[in-house]
């Protein structure tokens, strides 16, 4: 930025050294050589100089950043339309030999440090960065009023899912942007319905709305790219009617070090890595992608897990195969895994003992995933609880016995379940009566251990039933790159 | 002194375009009947085609291979190429 040719001096109120040389300040605005081309810029207080034709306030900082001011006072002389020469604080030869007057400030001690400028206040460069820098965003800026509430403008434009949204200022842009390596030009992938490009750049954007953290990018940067692998159907997934959305699971080292929830409500409110992740990848869709409930989102019910839903897995259990290892990652890996599901279904037993018992328990409740009558038409992921864990743990069953044994007790006589069968009319296709048909295709039930160590309470969430054309819509693992 | 907010959207524009009316006759048309994909979306067509065959119209059939994603842009075409009119149709 340039500035006129002549004398620019920064001063604050607020700092001793300006005071002590405010005589020499009134000598030089009088001065007929210099005071015509002298502009004085005050930081803080008002009436401080405002008698002098030559003193602008500066309490927006906007030119004392443009200058590049540290220490007041600074006095800098612009010739040719550059910065030719500049002197920080009080050193009276400096002033002299800029000046070119050999008896400025005779009686003044030789040398007074200055103050900190307001601009180098903690937090204040950032902010000033922000509004006064070049940062290096390609997104639209958008104009509001000093009196307009940014949060809601951000509901006036539509860009909230209904809750407030944290105002996408470049700071705070700036600020996530650090969560990641990635080049903010790199393009994540299309965002369905509209299959607008989103490059990393809007996901932090829409991760400042959300209200994530910095740390917080890669794993999103994973979800996102999880949920825009073609079998997921991400597309298909966000207009259904049906009440799902893309579920976030996160396993490996990053839950601990982002401060994720694995545990007591593991799956509600009060985490922030939990709570926000989710509603990024739900806001990314929304305002980078289109879809908006009522328009395209034909969710007939919906369900309040479409505002964001992530959680951990608890592998504080070294007995227990983690979901990533499960899915074929190596042990230790970070890991999303995205899950196109329904709310949770509460599963409660207080009762059962034995392995055999909780299977057959959780397998009734499996049976209602959709509609109990329904088949090989939706994944299920089963949440066990530590409590119920314990109980195929201390029986020496692991997550592949437990799978099997699952799946064998959720087979059922096709006779109970063609349609008409038991006085309802849905159902399964009459012809097969006679066979004993699974619920879930082979790699239907997934299995996650998640939540309090109180609590004979596990869950279970149903997937979209896009699943019904085996292959064409499964749940995603990705790897998340640090 | 204005406050900057950056563009969280795709920052795309829709693009306005008359719609084509319907014609007035579908007489020499051909009708397309578009199967999204559904369960019965097939029962639901062929009891359409069966009526407009029986007003003398000419029809033909596209589908989506599944009604999880979209059409295939080999499939807009060939309707856009084929057909006068379109039906599209969901069944449950």
């Amino acid at each position: 930025m340039t500035f006129p040719n002549g004398y620019h001096l920064v001063v604050k109120h607020d700092c001793p050294t300006c005071t002590l040389i405010e005589p020499e300040i009134r000598k030089l605005a009088d001065n007929d050589s210099i005071g015509p081309s002298l502009h004085i810029y005050v930081q803080d207080e008002p009436a401080y100089l405002s008698d002098l034709s030559q003193s602008n306030n500066d309490f927006s900082l906007e030119q004392s950043f443009n200058l590049d001011i540290e220490i007041v006072p600074t006095l800098i002389r612009y010739e040719a339309g550059k910065e030719t020469s500049r002197s920080v604080g009080w050193v009276r030869e400096e002033w002299r030999n800029l000046l070119g007057i050999t008896s400025f400030g005779e009686n003044l001690p030789e040398l007074r440090p200055g103050c900190g400028s307001l601009t180098v206040m903690p937090g204040a460069q950032g902010f000033l960065e922000s509004r006064f820098g070049h940062l290096p965003l390609h997104s639209r800026k958008i104009k509001i009023g000093d009196l307009d509430d940014p949060i809601e403008q951000a509901f006036e434009r539509g860009w909230s899912d209904g809750l407030p949204v944290i105002p996408p200022t470049g700071e705070r842009i700036m600020r996530m942007l650090t969560g990641t390596s990635r080049d903010l030009k790199d393009v994540v992938g299309s965002i369905p319905p509209n299959l607008t490009e989103c490059t990393v750049e809007k996901v932090a954007i829409n991760a400042v709305m959300a209200g994530c953290l910095p740390e917080y990018m890669p794993v999103l940067l994973a979800a996102l790219e999880a949920a825009l692998e073609p079998v997921f159907t991400l597309h298909g997934l966000l207009c259904t009617t049906c009440f799902s959305g893309p579920i976030i699971i996160v396993n490996g080292p990053i839950t601990k070090e982002i401060g994720m929830n694995w545990g007591i409500n593991a799956l509600g409110q009060g985490n922030r890595a939990n709570s926000t992740i989710g509603r990024a990848m739900q806001l990314i869709v929304r305002n980078v992608g289109g879809g908006v409930p009522g328009e395209i989102d034909r969710a007939t019910l919906g369900n309040p897990g479409k505002i964001g839903f992530c959680f951990a897995e608890d592998e504080t259990d070294s007995t227990w195969q983690p979901l990533s290892e499960a899915q074929g990652f190596l042990p230790g890996s970070n890991t999303v895994t995205l899950f196109p599901g329904d709310g949770v279904h509460g599963f409660g037993d207080q009762r059962s003992r034995t392995p055999q018992e909780l299977t057959n328990s959780l397998a009734m409740a499996l049976q209602g995933c959709l509609h109990p009558k329904m088949t090989e038409a939706v994944y299920a992921m089963l949440i066990l609880s530590p409590e119920h864990y314990s109980i195929y743990r201390d029986s020496g069953w692991d997550r592949s016995r437990i799978t099997e044994a699952l799946m064998k007790a959720t087979l059922k006589p096709g006779k109970d379940l063609i349609r008409g069968a038991h006085g309802v009319g849905e159902g399964i296709d009459p012809s097969r009566v006679d066979e004993m048909v699974p619920k879930f295709f082979e790699d239907g039930l997934l299995i996650v251990c998640a939540g309090g160590p109180a609590g004979l309470f596990s869950g279970i969430l149903t997937s979209w039933t896009g699943a019904r054309n085996k292959d064409e819509c499964k749940p995603v693992t990705k790897e998340i790159i640090l | 002194m204005s406050q900057i907010l950056y563009d969280p959207t795709g920052e795309t524009e829709s693009t306005m375009r008359t719609r084509r009316w319907p014609p007035d006759d579908l007489t020499g048309k051909t009708v397309m009947l578009f199967d999204i994909g559904k369960a019965r979306s097939r029962e639901f067509l062929n009891y359409l085609d069966d009526i407009l065959k029986a007003k003398g119209l000419t029809t033909a059939r596209a589908a989506k291979p599944t009604n999880a994603k979209t059409a295939p842009k080999e499939v807009i075409d060939y309707m856009v190429k084929e057909a006068d009119v379109v039906i599209e149709a969901l069944s449950d």
